[in-house]
């Protein structure tokens, strides 16, 4: 099938397994909330899915080229990976920052072009930081540079989309922007995978959730019905539960 | 300041520039006071044949000499910044100053330090800078992942320090053995100096090749540095083959840092502070910070042997470069700290 399709993946560190045999297959235009308590292994897993993290075992196909075994400018025109903190000692203008996006499309001197940079700036505008494009990347605040790493991750024009907590430091402006920004991306037919904390996001943003506990996959479907389980909740402690709002499912933490 | 080529041209043409002004300083400074004037009219061929003689023979080579000495060691450093994704990092912190200067003293030692006349020692050192970049390889290759994983800079800059600390000791440990004479040539070399008399075409040819080979790797994987700035994972999935970048950018500093070394000997803070002075100017952009590290190299090491060179009427005795690079780079060093340090609280 085309998209991302993993099967069997396993990762450890040292003997212990942090993914645990993970099967998933995300089609293009279709958007993917990842959600689990702390130490799941959910940054590990898009880590995997993204070819950064090597595989004990199985293998992670996009439109049958193994992510593992193809060369990084290939995968990287293929699957854009978003970590939760982008940070360097090097004082790079966020221009700079967010052409670095464009790597795996440049020619052999790594010389962007006038394109390009118009590209950056239209990413960065549409991320609302336009005005920081001349600022040292090690200058912005973490929720900033959170909106550059998106950017850059917008003009690298790949059509897998592995987002690793991209809301955790932003304000409701940034929240709602980037979220705006994968609905666009999905509806372009990109296959989006998108690891949450915000559970109401995840309810009201995303038609699929799949949990991962421990590892595994233990739930993955529409959000009502997976919010709905009760070993779902276990995986939390049952430390929320749910509610509704102008028709919308909301998903709070419990006051004990 | 954002990158385009049209910048990096202009900015390199006043780097040249800047250089040219240096190389003129340094011809003009000499142990004899003669007038600016006539230095200038020895340099087209006019006036006193002893003049002509010195200018042509002595300041034109050890300025031509400082210049591909500090262009060697600016891009190394700023080479060795970005593989290590450390601006602290020098390159001296992978091992090469450990591994040149040991192989340096147990040559001396051995009294075989003229076996092969002049070059001797320098084609020791070239050895040895290389032996001990290859040692440090090793280790990393020994490492999870190849020394290529996240952890993968920061081990190899380990590994260099402990590797330059036993060195270093066991160069301490041949300095007490050897007998008064040996052991002031040794310390005289791991000071660094500028001595044209001493170069003879084989070594100018083989420095000269290697020299150009590491500084191409470095300008080639410049960009790449770029981005392993960002973490070798976040770099791997901008594209970047993040082993083989790292692989070519510690080749190209082992090539330049060791043909700098066969040149001169030690001459230290060279890589360290010149690619501070060009990010303070340019900003990080390591397209940038490369090529300017290596013109502003050049300048820096011309300016350092003037002020050696005129320090000779004063001092009465020639005082090694090195010293100068270290006595004016580490003071230069913590100002920029601080001033960097500042700004970023800021």
């Amino acid at each position: 099938m085309s998209g991302l399709v993993a099967t069997s993946v396993r990762v450890r560190a040292g003997a212990r397994p942090i993914v645990d045999g993970v099967d998933l297959e995300v089609a293009p235009g279709t958007s993917v909330a990842l959600i689990g308590p702390n130490g799941a292994g959910k940054s590990t897993l898009l880590r995997a899915f993204a070819g950064v993290a090597s595989l004990a075992e199985g293998r992670v196909l996009h439109d049958g080229v193994d992510v593992h075994a193809a060369p990084r400018r290939e995968v990287a025109r293929r699957i854009a990976w978003m970590p939760p903190h982008l940070s360097t000692p090097f004082a790079v203008s966020v221009l700079d920052t967010v052409l670095l996006g464009r790597t795996a499309w440049l020619g052999p001197l790594g010389l962007p072009t006038d394109a390009d940079r118009a590209d950056a700036r239209e990413a960065l505008a549409s991320l609302g930081v336009a005005h920081l494009a001349d600022r040292a990347v090690t200058t912005l605040s973490s929720g900033e540079r959170q909106r550059v790493h998106l950017a850059a991750v917008l003009v690298q024009r790949a059509p897998v989309w592995l987002l690793d907590e991209p809301t955790s430091a932003q304000d409701l402006d940034g929240v709602r922007r980037i979220f705006a920004c994968v609905e666009r991306r999905r509806a372009e037919g990109a296959a989006i995978v998108v690891a949450l904390h915000d559970l109401s996001e995840a309810a009201r943003r995303f038609d699929r959730v799949v949990v991962l506990h421990e590892g595994r996959v233990v739930a993955d479907g529409a959000p009502r019905a997976v919010f709905a389980r009760a070993d779902v909740r276990a995986a939390w402690d049952d430390a929320w539960d749910t509610a509704e709002l102008d028709g919308e499912l909301i998903v709070r933490s419990r006051r004990t | 300041m954002p990158f385009s080529s049209h910048r990096l041209v202009a900015v390199l043409a006043v780097a040249f520039a800047g250089l040219a002004i240096a190389a003129a300083v340094g011809v003009l400074v000499g142990s004899g006071a003669s007038p600016p004037g006539e230095v200038l009219a020895a340099l087209v061929g006019r006036g006193d044949a002893v003049l002509i003689d010195i200018v042509w023979q002595v300041r034109v080579p050890v300025v031509a000499m400082a210049a591909a000495v500090g262009a060697l060691l600016g891009i190394s450093g700023a080479g060795a910044q970005g593989v290590l994704r450390n601006p602290l990092a020098d390159p001296w912190i992978l091992g090469v100053s450990g591994g040149a200067g040991l192989a340096v003293g147990f040559v001396v030692a051995l009294g075989a330090d003229t076996t092969f006349g002049a070059v001797t020692l320098p084609f020791v050192a070239f050895a040895g800078a290389l032996g001990a970049i290859g040692l440090l390889r090793l280790v990393a290759a020994a490492l999870p992942g190849g020394g290529t994983t996240a952890g993968g800079a920061t081990s190899l800059l380990l590994a260099g320090v402990v590797l330059n600390a036993f060195a270093s000791a066991a160069v301490l440990v041949l300095h007490a053995l050897l007998a008064p004479e040996a052991s002031h040539r040794l310390l005289l070399w791991l000071m660094g100096t500028l001595q044209p008399a001493r170069l003879d075409p084989t070594l100018v040819a083989v420095t000269s090749v290697t020299g150009l080979v590491g500084m191409v790797l470095l300008l080639r994987v410049s960009h790449g540095l770029n981005l392993l700035g960002f973490g070798d994972e976040a770099a791997s999935a901008f594209g970047v083959d993040v082993a083989r970048t790292r692989r070519l950018g510690v080749a190209g500093i082992a090539l330049t840092v060791s043909a700098a070394v066969a040149l001169s000997g030690l001459v230290g803070f060279v890589g360290l502070v010149v690619p501070h002075l060009v990010r303070l100017v340019v900003g990080a952009d390591q397209r940038y910070v490369v090529p300017l590290s290596l013109v502003g190299g050049g300048a820096f090491v011309v300016l350092a042997d003037a002020v050696a060179r005129s320090l000779f009427s004063v001092a009465e005795t020639a005082i090694p470069v090195g010293a100068v690079t270290a006595l004016v780079g580490a003071p230069l060093f913590v100002a920029l700290l601080i001033r960097g340090a500042t700004e970023a609280s800021t």
